[in-house]
């Protein structure tokens, strides 16, 4: 018989086997720390009278990660001059473009995707990849003379018909739809389906990874939207959320504790919308091979 | 009954014609900062009831990008904009804006102060009116005086900044010994910004630009400017007496304690003296000068032009008109932006009103004197954006420990490829 010892002896990891995972988790801790702490003193921020915002922020100690003198003043502020309104008007816009935007790149996709007709590679690397590639900004001045000649200026229409063409989904469109195998799609044409009624009862239907991951896409870049929205409707009664947060940022000083309690909620909208959703995002994103 | 038809018939002629005798109304659209601009509306409306205003409002930092998109694209709206004065050339060079000279008197333009009236022309032409001026005060915290050992000035003495050097360094308190300062001696309150650094290199008799408004080799790299910048260096890397690193509002931390002293402008006298919770006792003095030098203050804030495009000229050039001259004027100083007026006739209302009897809102008269003596405008010139934001960043490099010689030739060489597409 072994000395009773003798197995617990062999089982025994050597030191590194400890040492690995703990520095491991030292370094996570570290990456967490590094995330969570701005983010613990800006919700703590929000939560404190203007004026005394840096009381421990500078120099920072740790009682700047709660906040002093509790209230709520930041936010019944904000919400007092339309910030209400504002996300309002976010969540119509995003939501407008996910339907209408959903609609039309998920037919421009399939098209790219599945049919075959002249010029679709010229279309296809020239037109959606090369806009894809371009920063919005960069075409700003050009789009802003079209919209004015439509005499879209301070109306809906202006805010958000130019953002319903989206190159990045109709990318993520085309490369899913071109994976769905060919027999599915020839057996709907042959029991008589036409081209539209294959899309909406054959392909949707198993697309719901692309269809998660473009809806979150299109609704976060419309939720996030500043630039654009400041440019073409700078009117009170269509401001959109990062706008009305900006106005927080004054010529001779900003109003912290408005300015993060705007961010606050801001970033939790697509926080909560992202976390149930995760994994078809990341399944979609990682079959376009975008990863 | 005869008598009945006929002023039934009148009646009805009258209610056919309403349509036509009823007044169009026109609306303007005004590109503005997030001022409280309903009284001034309310009030020109209310004269002016054929003109309906509209406000855009939009914050600071966004102001600039949404002109340039919006006129550079020649659009028609918006009618009214509001114009930070360095822009003014840029602007008119760009012809986005409308001439204004027919609009106003000799009288009323005599009433603004002339550094406003120079900083709103280009080429002598008036293209954008002054609504509002600007000054520069050093504000400071007393108890930093006492723990230094030291007699803080009074609102009307102008320390020098050899003075405020050696001041700054004696109040800078490292209480815990880990070598980084927990109080600061001293801030420039836009620290990397020309509109308040210019005043160091001016006190000393250097010039903002050349005389073209373009050449700057020989201008921003003269002895006057490297003497000026060596200063500012030295108050960040050699005294330590201010805070290196990112920008922030030292208004922030004055209220904390943890800034003495920073030069600032008076919006900040009615946000400490309305800050009930404020712990320190403060005070203000005129803004510093070299010893060897002049007085030289910052100055210049905002005008109000008219797009050249717009539709609605006669209406535009009405509402610019009543909010630069006479009651607009002083409508806009009390209940619209606040900042200081360009028109000397509302500036004298500082020496009479009540409310700038007692202290602290008294220091608000030794601003309103400061804006009047020595106030230096921001160079005019046409590339005015280019200029700023590679002297911003030349600052910036300076303030973190670049040398300062070689950031200014650089500067230089930055800013002349930019001005050469100017001439």
């Amino acid at each position: 018989m072994n000395p009773p010892s003798a197995p617990a002896r062999k089982q025994r990891k050597p030191l590194r086997a400890y040492l690995q995972p703990a520095f491991v988790y030292a370094l996570l801790l570290l990456g967490v720390v590094l995330v969570v702490l701005p983010l613990m003193w800006a919700g703590a921020a929000s939560f404190t009278p203007n004026h005394k915002v840096f009381e421990f922020a500078y120099p920072f100690s740790w009682r700047a990660l709660f906040p002093v003198d509790f209230t709520l003043e930041a936010y019944e502020n904000l919400f007092a001059r339309g910030f209400g309104r504002a996300v309002g008007n976010t969540f119509f816009l995003a939501i407008a473009t996910v339907i209408l935007g959903g609609g039309a790149n998920a037919l421009a996709g399939f098209a790219f995707g599945r049919f075959e007709f002249r010029g679709k590679n010229f279309l296809f690397l020239a037109v959606i990849m090369l806009t894809f590639m371009v920063p919005v900004d960069l075409t700003a001045i050009p789009r802003y003379i079209l919209v004015n000649t439509f005499g879209w200026i301070n109306t809906w229409q202006g805010l958000l018909i130019p953002g319903l063409a989206n190159s990045l989904v109709i990318f993520l469109f085309r490369q899913f739809f071109a994976e769905i195998p060919q027999e599915l799609i020839d057996a709907a044409r042959v029991d008589g389906a036409s081209w539209l009624r294959v899309l909406i009862s054959i392909i949707l239907p198993i697309s719901k990874p692309v269809l998660v991951a473009a809806s979150l896409l299109m609704f976060i870049s419309q939720w996030n939207a500043f630039f654009w929205p400041l440019l073409v409707a700078p009117r009170k009664e269509l401001r959109v959320v990062q706008v009305e947060i900006s106005l927080a940022i004054g010529q001779y000083g900003t109003i912290w504790n408005e300015l993060l309690a705007g961010s606050m909620i801001a970033a939790i909208v697509p926080i909560l919308l992202v976390i149930p959703f995760q994994r078809y995002y990341v399944q979609a994103i990682t079959g376009t091979g975008l990863d | 009954m005869q008598k009945k038809a006929a002023l039934l018939l009148v009646l009805l002629l009258l209610l056919a014609a309403a349509p036509g005798l009823a007044q169009d109304v026109t609306t303007l659209t005004w590109l503005t900062l997030d001022w409280p601009v309903d009284a001034i509306i309310e009030e020109f409306e209310a004269r002016n009831p054929d003109i309906k205003i509209e406000a855009e409002q939009i914050g600071f930092n966004d102001l600039f990008a949404q002109i340039q998109v919006r006129l550079g694209a020649g659009s028609a709206v918006p009618d009214v904009i509001a114009v930070d004065v360095p822009l003014v050339s840029g602007y008119a060079f760009r012809n986005w804006l409308l001439p204004l000279d027919p609009v106003f008197t000799g009288d009323e333009v005599e009433d603004w102060l002339p550094a406003a009236v120079n900083a709103g022309s280009y080429e002598g032409t008036l293209y954008a009116a002054p609504i509002s001026t600007s000054t520069q005060l050093l504000f400071y915290n007393k108890a930093c005086f006492d723990r230094a050992g030291l007699m803080p000035p009074g609102a009307d003495d102008r320390l020098t900044w050899e003075e405020i050097a050696e001041i700054a360094q004696a109040m800078t308190f490292d209480d815990d010994g880990d070598g980084t300062p927990d109080v600061w001696g001293f801030i420039w309150e836009q620290m990397v910004r020309i509109y308040q650094l210019q005043a160091l290199p001016e006190s000393l008799g250097g010039a903002a630009i050349g005389d073209d408004g373009l050449e700057v080799d020989g201008v921003i790299n003269s002895e006057e400017w490297i003497e000026a910048y060596t200063y500012y260096y030295n108050m960040f890397n050699v005294w330590n007496a201010a805070p290196q690193g990112e920008e922030f509002w030292p208004a922030d931390i004055f209220e904390t304690g943890n800034i003495c002293m920073f030069v600032g402008g008076p919006w900040n006298i009615p946000r400490f003296a309305n800050n009930a919770d404020l712990q320190i006792e403060w005070g203000v003095s005129r803004h510093p000068y070299f010893a060897d030098g002049e007085p030289a203050t910052p100055t210049g804030s905002w005008h109000i032009g008219v797009n050249a495009n717009t539709e609605n000229v006669e209406a535009a050039t009405r509402f610019v008109h009543f909010i630069s001259t006479g009651e607009g004027a002083e409508l806009w100083w009390r209940k619209g932006s606040g900042d200081f007026p360009a028109q000397q006739s509302v500036l004298a209302l500082f020496a009479t009103e009540q409310e700038f009897d007692e202290l602290p809102m008294s220091y608000m008269r030794t601003a309103a004197d400061e804006a009047t003596v020595n106030p230096r405008p921001r160079a005019v010139t046409v590339g005015f954006l280019e200029y700023e934001q590679i002297l911003q960043n030349t600052f910036q490099d300076i303030r973190n420990g670049a040398d300062v010689e070689e950031s200014l030739n650089l500067a230089v060489q930055r800013i002349s490829s930019e001005m050469a597409k100017y001439r």
